[in-house]
């Protein structure tokens, strides 16, 4: 049955296939870019850094002509995701920004939009796929995003489209290109949007990032770093040290501006989440599901409780996992069908809830 | 498509069409050449310059082609601003607000009408008096169409600084509402062909009698060496032949129009509030608040439902930004929109802009 769609193009080439689907479907479709972040021009100069994705967009959109307009959130997106992102730096976790925005922005906004419009339905190019009623990883395992998805507001989903989310990333580009779109040969887009630069230099314009040491596991100062806040748990390249060997960081923290670091992978047999997210009744006795706790990271089996009457996932694994970073997203999978999600917590957060789990740092 | 937003760019006359047509039919020519061709179309880029002057009641060596409003509002402030501080109001298009701003100028607050309040405004140039180069003050503005005290502001100016060059941005202005620029003393005026029924790319920088600025343009010395470059002497006529042709339209026809919109959105809408209602403005504006409604919302609404107006101003993605008008009158900026009427706006798209605006307005209310 042909519907009204809200289509997010972003000027990549999977959200331009997605609206062209939805067009030939017979779908009544309109585009909307979203204006996530830059600097308006009433501020002066008009620094816009969306203008190239947005014309990209807009010339879509006439090629296939369906109506196109630009939205503004950068003060929505500056409020719910970029400062949360910075303040989370400052506590030594690591937030993914997307999953925070996919979270607090894009598919609010999309639906309450929608709505506005009286259009029915909202879809997006995400690899992922909505199979009754349920996400699911997209078709292609290398593109597969229902990780960054796996925190949208349970209630958005029947409202939601992925077009996209049963082709392999080359079938879609073969499809842009028979439509003859400009986006067709687009590179992908590796950063979170507002970081274009990467994470360091960011936060450098953010945060005063100062010079501090770098401790092994026997309490020697083995290094310098560029400031506490611009490292992650596990992280193992960029540390700039000169050991003769690899290291890995097993802490970060900021309030004394430390990192440690030891030989071995950070691992744990267990971690806890806040912020939950069920698909579905949460589940109250620990299930078996696969869990993965970063947006390329290795879903690995374990099983999962939600803590009755808390916002609290408890996460426990046969054998020992690579620890991962405190505000990451840990997604549980049962086959590919994603059953929920909870924001990793610090492994020194003294909750009492902890007590039953196993030591969450055995390396330390 | 109903189009009400003729102060972004309003529909080409038919008259400047011709007078286009006609020059480029000339033939390729150098209007700064030695031969016949070239002659003919100096001719016609020098028939269109004394046109406008006359229209304007200036000059004709005073009127220099420029490629638009920009250009003139940025040579007239970078100018003026070489002679001293710049004074520019705080609701200037970003054509002078930018500029002045980036040579540290100063603003002139205006009060809850957007318009420069002319005792406060004296007292201001008296204490500045020694250090001003150039004051800028819009004629209309482009957003809410309220117009200026230029003629006061003129003679406050020609009190205590008669040295400085007076500057107006009377793009939105030009050919809706009077502009005197030598009874107001007015020493540039910025104009804009695609406001008034030319193509884009064609305006003028109007100048003071005596007034010399420093070129922005610096080449080949066309325009008797006030700007450089390959003068567009097709566009000047097309720009020529607007102004004419818009000097002697029925403006109080339209004006009964605007305000029929007015008065009706008012009736239907609860709670409709007209920014620079009290102040006198020219006829083709009108910009409204509502609240409860998201103005960029509003926009895309009213354009599903074939209905093409504005709000605030646009980014160059495209996205529609916050009214930095509204904020300098203190106005709270609630679903600012922007309707403006030009010459081919009839009654029945009043009609017709109503009643979607007024469906657009209960739908996004919920």
């Amino acid at each position: 049955m042909a519907e009204s769609v809200l289509v997010a193009l972003s000027g990549g080439v999977d959200s331009s296939v997605a609206a062209a689907l939805l067009v030939e479907a017979g779908h009544e479709v309109v585009g909307v870019t979203m204006k996530l972040h830059g600097s308006p021009v009433s501020a002066g100069g008009g620094g816009c850094c969306t203008v190239d994705d947005a014309d990209d967009a807009r010339v879509v959109a006439a090629r296939l002509g369906i109506p196109y307009y630009v939205i503004d959130l950068t003060a929505v997106f500056e409020r719910s995701v970029v400062e949360p992102y910075v303040d989370a730096h400052r506590e030594g976790l690591t937030p993914n920004p997307c999953v925070e925005c996919n979270r607090h922005v894009k598919f609010d906004e999309l639906v309450a939009r929608a709505d506005m419009l009286g259009i029915d339905r909202v879809a997006t190019g995400h690899h992922a796929r909505l199979v009754d009623g349920r996400l699911v990883r997209g078709a292609d395992a290398n593109k597969d995003q229902s990780y960054v998805l796996a925190c949208v507001d349970p209630v958005l989903l029947p409202r939601l489209a992925f077009p996209v989310g049963d082709m392999s990333k080359h079938a879609v580009r073969e499809v842009a290109t028979a439509l003859g779109l400009r986006t067709a040969s687009k590179a992908e887009s590796m950063e979170a949007c507002f970081l274009p630069e990467g994470r360091a230099p960011f936060l450098a314009t953010r945060i005063d990032l100062e010079d501090g040491d770098v401790i092994d596991a026997a309490g020697h100062v083995v290094g310098l770093h560029g400031g506490a806040a611009r490292y992650t748990i596990g992280q193992r390249r960029g540390l700039g040290l000169a050991l003769g060997r690899p290291v890995y960081v097993h802490a970060v923290d900021v309030p004394t501006n430390t990192v440690r670091v030891a030989p071995d992978p950070p691992t744990c047999r267990g971690f806890a989440g806040t912020l939950t997210v069920w698909y579905g009744e949460a589940p109250t006795a620990w299930v078996d599901v696969t869990v993965q706790t970063s947006a390329h990271g290795r879903p690995t089996a374990a099983r999962v409780r939600h803590v009755p009457g808390e916002d609290r996932a408890e996460i426990t694994c046969s054998a020992p996992v690579p620890s991962p970073a405190p505000g990451q997203l840990a997604v549980f999978y049962a086959g590919d069908t994603v059953l929920g999600s909870a924001v990793v917590t610090a492994p020194d957060s003294d909750d009492p809830a902890r007590r039953d789990l196993p030591d969450p740092r055995p390396n330390r | 498509m109903i189009y009400l937003d003729h102060a972004a760019s309003t529909a080409l006359r038919p008259e400047a069409r011709a007078a286009r047509d006609d020059v480029l039919a000339l033939g390729p020519a150098n209007p700064t050449g030695a031969h016949a061709r070239a002659q003919a179309v100096r001719a016609a880029l020098e028939d269109a310059r004394e046109s406008l002057a006359c229209d304007l009641g200036v000059a004709p060596g005073r009127v220099v082609f420029t490629s638009g409003g920009t250009e003139s509002d940025n040579w007239a402030v970078r100018a003026g601003a070489e002679r001293g501080t710049v004074l520019y109001s705080a609701v200037e298009h970003p054509a002078v607000a930018v500029p002045a701003e980036a040579t540290g100028g100063t603003v002139i607050p205006v009060d809850t009408e957007g318009r420069v309040d002319v005792t406060a405004f004296e007292g201001l140039v008296v204490d500045h008096r020694d250090r001003i180069g150039c004051v800028s003050v819009m004629a209309a503005n482009n957003e809410t169409g309220v117009l200026q005290p230029l003629a006061e502001i003129g003679e406050v100016l020609g009190t205590h600084c008669p040295g400085c060059i007076f500057h107006s941005d009377a793009v939105q202005a030009f050919t809706k509402a009077v502009l005197d620029v030598d009874a107001w003393g007015l020493g540039a005026v910025s104009l804009s062909g695609h406001k008034i029924g030319a193509p884009v790319g064609i305006g003028a920088l109007v100048l003071g009698e005596g007034v010399e600025l420093t070129p922005l343009l610096v080449g080949g010395g066309q325009e008797r060496g006030h700007r450089a470059g390959t003068p567009d002497a097709a566009g000047a006529a097309a720009f020529a032949a607007a102004a004419h042709a818009a000097l002697t339209d029925d403006w109080e026809r339209v004006r009964g129009l605007r305000d029929e919109l007015e008065a009706s959105l008012g009736a239907e809408v609860e709670g409709l509030v007209v920014h620079g209602q009290d102040a006198p403005r020219v006829p083709t504006h009108l910009h409204v608040g509502i609240p409860g409604v998201a103005a960029d919302m509003a926009v895309i609404a009213c354009d599903m439902a074939g209905l093409a107006v504005s709000s605030g101003s646009s980014c160059s993605s495209g996205a529609q930004e916050a009214s930095a008008t509204l904020a300098a009158m203190g106005a709270a900026g609630d679903g600012a929109l922007r309707f403006s009427l030009g010459w081919t706006t009839t009654s029945e798209d009043i009609a017709a802009a109503l009643d979607i605006t007024v469906d657009v307005v209960r739908r996004l209310r919920g």
